[in-house]
């Protein structure tokens, strides 16, 4: 796997975030699940960058839903990982399964 | 109540995010927006929140933005559509090749006029603490002099005694004579005291320069040499230090040789000796003859300066005048001046220079107007073909960015013209010495004027960008396709070339205007009497006999011989002798006293320009003499007190000019008196766009009231003849002059011709370059005229092929087309000549004899603009008529 296939932290989370909303997942729905998990308040701006990067990299794809009711007749913009991004994610998982093999985390961070 | 996101964050946010993005990411943001106020969040606090996220969302958003660009110029694809872009330029090469000639001239232009005002104006003068250094002078209201010399005795007083400068440093013009090298050579030389070079900060690059021991009455004379004299007269030889040269006679021991790159102020000064005046030995103040300047104390300020000279005026007389009195003096007002010698070293050309970059920056705008204008109707032209690429699946922004790198070609390629075009002018500007621009040798191009010439690529590039870009940009594809496509340009479209055009024309009529004011002025300056005739036939030359040579009588009589000598070369009419030739620069200025018009208690008399001629020198320089005689050899022989004055004299005392016939005139109060004994024409001896300066003409040899003799040794000739202009003449004439004495050398040689054109030299230029900034202005406004009506023609084919069809006549179609171009065109003249009348007052320093507003000249402007224009729309109009209707029927 290249340099560009690795994931960056917001990248994790985002990504992380569409597989929990499912097919709700959009824009704010995702900063909000994010901010709801973990407290991280990010920008919705930031939100999209990371996006419009993991749709570049092919991790995810994007669909533009029909004028809703709801929200006066706007589009709105989903997101849903692919197949090339689930192996990302599991990969990276794996990565951090690998890096802590052995490594008694909690234990060692309590001790600092 | 509905609740509404802030309104500014919105804006910000939509500047700020992509366009893929925008309209999810807003809506987005302005449901959450909706939903806290909804749930029971205070408005203010969701508009707080609203802020914080789109703030936070700004540089994700612009780095998305920039990073697109970025990612662009990384991608392999771009080197391909450069290569591809260059393709379809030169597959168009005239185009292209109008439009960056086009660019270039303008940015050349610009870039060159704004070097010559940055290096005149803008930089400081090359010396060290330049903000410091000032000029001394006096100021003598009541003789009418706002800046009056200095004279030895004020000088030595002053440096003497005061409290605010630095350094003093006294000089003054003083040419001398090289001998024993070859002909002798008469070189320009600058008499000062050691401090003055000392105060300019200049270190020599040979040897030394004066210190104060060279200043001393009776120590051996020294001369400091400039750089480009050394290499010139003594071949650069490195061991010139310590040699000795004759300099008017006396040896002197070359003790230095200044840098390359120094000039004293606006001065091109081969040699640099010391006064070696004995301050112990002034008799009387003296005359305000030479020159000060000094390097003031950090902090002092003007107005002290002024003051503390103001204070010292009192004590130069004191010490020095006989009867030590102030009194006459204080009755003029006499005080102290200064003036920071930036300002004196270039002078009044600022406004000139003001004006031609003003010039420079309308032909810059009539450029990039032009080139606008070409890439808009060559937009026009690929607006079906870019519909087509876009359609089969171009993307617009694969073709912005097409025509983003057509314009960065074109922008910087037209920039790099443009610099080397700056380059070569200013280079060859500099070779030509341009005596009258100051600092002409610091002429180079600017790192400012090349990064001028980098932003204008830049500007250039976005303006051909969008120019093209428009047309695709406006019409979707399926219009362009479409019916709608077919009958052209939009109305907005329309409108806007129009006004680019418009804006040509105006810029041009502007130009013009300035143009044909300076062609009067120049019309009526030539018409001016000189105060001599025949400018072509005369030649005038300067010959200075040093004391160390002869003195007085002898000096006098050696004049005459060589003045007998010119006279029998073959080809001269006649010739005579004057101390200063008319408009030859060299000035002698006396107070004039006249017996009856005795002066009022505590007035000073008028100081006069004072000229001591030979017999025949009337006669030569074909000076009338109107009344009475002129001055013979005789009078001069036998010393009698006689007199000859210009006629603009005798009418600022008596009633008609004979009246001052017989009158008594004297250099001082108590004489001896001369005897007026002839009127002669004015001459313009300041130049020609002054009135003419009243002269007092003396004898050429006078005897003083103690008996001594009075004689210039410093004097010009001038000779008339038909063969002035031939190449051996002048060599002649030299060998006529070493006929009678080997050692006297022929300077300042010059034709009438010359003189004349010396004063006009600043005006000329300015003169030129107006009519070159004008003719292009006008041209490329043509070639603007020309693109519309082209255009026009084209786009409303299938209406003329119409109109042809149903009857229209030639006569209707050509009028149809010529009126058109006549909106155009009388709308850019009237606006221009509008502009003119706002933007010539500016101008008004530079022009003689004419008004800004002078009406023939705008009027005469705008109906050649108009001309021109009908001119321009003319060959276009052929075009329609040409039309075959049947062809321009099935036109799509």
């Amino acid at each position: 796997m290249g340099k560009g296939d690795h994931l960056g932290e917001l990248e994790h989370l985002v990504m992380l975030a569409l597989l929990q909303l499912g097919d709700e997942a959009y824009g704010m729905s995702v900063r909000r699940e994010i901010d709801e998990r973990t407290d991280r308040d990010v920008a919705i701006g930031s939100v999209y960058a990371t996006l419009e990067r993991l749709e570049a990299k092919g991790f995810v794809r994007s669909r533009v839903s029909g004028p809703r009711a709801e929200s006066g007749g706007r589009a709105r913009k989903y997101f849903e990982i692919t197949l090339e991004g689930g192996r990302a994610l599991a990969q990276s998982r794996e990565n951090l399964r690998r890096m802590t093999e052995g490594l008694a985390v909690d234990a060692r961070l309590e001790s600092l | 109540m509905s609740h509404v996101p802030p309104r500014l964050a919105r804006a910000l946010l939509r500047l700020t995010t992509p366009e893929v993005d925008r309209e999810f990411l807003v809506s987005d943001l302005d449901e959450e927006f909706e939903q806290r106020v909804a749930k029971g969040a205070s408005l203010r606090a969701a508009r707080v929140w609203y802020w914080r996220q789109v703030v936070s969302s700004v540089v994700p958003g612009l780095l998305r933005r920039l990073g697109s660009i970025a990612a662009l110029l990384h991608r392999d694809q771009v080197a391909w559509e450069i290569r591809v872009g260059l393709r379809r330029a030169l597959r168009r090469p005239i185009f292209h090749a109008v439009v960056i000639a086009t660019l270039g001239v303008g940015v050349a232009t610009a870039i060159a006029m704004f070097s010559i005002v940055d290096t005149v104006l803008l930089r400081p003068l090359p010396y060290t603490h330049t903000s410091r250094l000032v000029s001394v002078w006096h100021r003598a209201p009541g003789w009418g002099f706002e800046y009056l010399n200095q004279t030895f005795a004020t000088f030595f007083t002053y440096r003497a005694e005061n409290r605010v400068f630095e350094e003093m440093g006294l000089w003054d013009e003083v040419p001398v004579t090289i001998t024993g090298r070859g002909d002798p050579e008469r070189v320009r030389a600058i008499a000062v005291t050691s401090g003055t070079l000392r105060l300019l900060g200049v270190k020599a690059a040979l040897g030394r320069t004066f210190t104060e021991a060279d200043d001393e009455p009776d120590a051996p004379l020294t001369v400091v040499l400039d750089h480009g004299y050394w290499l010139r007269s003594l071949g650069g030889e490195p061991d010139v230090v310590g040699r000795t040269l004759t300099v008017s006679g006396r040896q002197a021991e070359v003790i230095g040789v200044l840098p390359a790159d120094f000039r004293f102020l606006s001065i091109d000064a081969d040699v640099f000796y010391p006064f070696q005046v004995d301050p112990l030995m002034l008799r009387g103040v003296g005359g305000f003859g030479v020159q000060a300047v000094a390097r003031l104390r950090e902090g002092v300020t003007r107005e002290q300066a002024i003051a503390d000279l103001d204070r010292m005026v009192p004590m130069a007389f004191e010490r020095y005048a006989a009867g030590g009195s102030f009194e006459g003096a204080q009755t003029l007002g006499l005080g102290g001046n200064l003036m920071a010698l930036e300002d004196e070293v270039v002078g009044d050309i600022g406004t000139i220079l003001w004006v031609l970059l003003a010039a420079a920056g309308l032909v810059l705008l009539v450029t990039c107007a032009n080139v606008a204008n070409l890439f808009l109707v060559q937009g026009e032209g690929r607006r079906v073909e870019m519909a087509v690429r876009t359609a089969l699946g171009g993307g617009r922004a694969r073709i912005s960015r097409q025509l983003l790198l057509e314009g960065l070609v074109v922008g910087s390629a037209g920039a790099m013209v443009g610099m080397l075009l700056a380059r070569f002018s200013l280079v060859a500007l500099r070779s030509r010495e341009p005596w009258y621009l100051p600092r002409f040798e610091e002429l180079a191009l600017r790192p400012s004027a090349v990064a001028l010439a980098g932003l204008l690529a830049v500007v250039a590039t976005l303006a051909v960008a969008a120019a093209s870009h428009r047309p695709v940009a406006e019409s979707g594809v399926a219009s362009t396709l479409g019916e709608a496509g077919r009958s052209g340009a939009g109305p907005l479209r329309r409108r806007v070339r129009a006004a680019l055009v418009v804006a040509q024309l105006a810029l041009a009529t502007v130009l013009v205007v300035g143009a044909g004011l300076m062609v009067r002025s120049a019309r009526e300056l030539l018409v001016v009497d000189p105060g001599f005739t025949e400018p072509e036939t005369l030649l005038a030359f300067r010959i200075s006999v040093p004391s160390a040579e002869a003195r007085d009588e002898v000096a006098a009589l050696l004049l005459e011989q060589i003045l007998g000598r010119v006279q029998a070369v073959p080809g001269v009419a006649s010739a005579g002798i004057s101390s200063s030739v008319t408009m030859d620069r060299w000035d002698d200025n006396s107070s004039i006293y006249v017996r009856d018009r005795p002066l009022a208690a505590g007035q000073s008399p008028t100081p006069r320009a004072v000229k001591f001629v030979s017999e025949g020198y009337f006669e030569t320089m074909g000076n009338e003499v109107l009344h009475g005689r002129a001055i013979a050899w005789s009078d001069i022989h036998q010393r009698r007190r006689v007199g000859v004055v210009t006629e603009n004299f005798t009418r600022e005392y008596w009633a008609a000019p004979q009246d001052a016939l017989g009158r008594l005139i004297a250099e001082s109060e108590s004489g001896p008196w001369y005897e007026i004994v002839g009127v002669v024409g004015d001459v313009q001896d300041d130049g020609l766009d002054r009135e003419p300066t009243p002269v007092v003409y003396w004898p050429l040899v006078r005897r003083t009231a103690d008996g001594r003799t009075d004689a210039p040794t410093s004097v010009g000739f001038a000779v008339r003849s038909p063969r002035v202009s031939e190449a051996g003449f002048l060599a002649e004439i030299r060998e006529a002059v070493w006929d009678i004495d080997p050692k006297l050398a022929v300077a300042s040689a010059q034709t009438g011709t010359e003189l004349i054109s010396s004063w006009l030299a600043r005006r000329t230029l300015t003169l030129s370059l107006l009519i070159a900034a004008a003719s292009l202005a006008v041209f490329l406004a043509v070639i603007g005229v020309y693109a519309v009506v082209s255009y026009m023609i084209v786009s409303r084919t299938r209406e003329i092929g119409l109109r042809m069809a149903l009857g229209a006549s030639k006569g209707t179609l050509y009028g149809m087309v010529v009126r058109n171009a006549l909106l155009l065109g009388a709308a850019g003249s009237g606006i221009g000549l509008l502009g003119a009348v706002g933007v010539t007052r500016l101008m008004s320093a530079l022009l003689y004899g004419v008004s800004p507003l002078d009406a023939p000249t705008y009027l005469v402007s705008g109906v050649a603009l108009l001309a021109v224009t009908i001119l321009a729309s003319w060959i276009p109009a052929r075009r329609a008529v040409d039309i075959d209707p049947a062809e321009a029927l099935r036109w799509n």
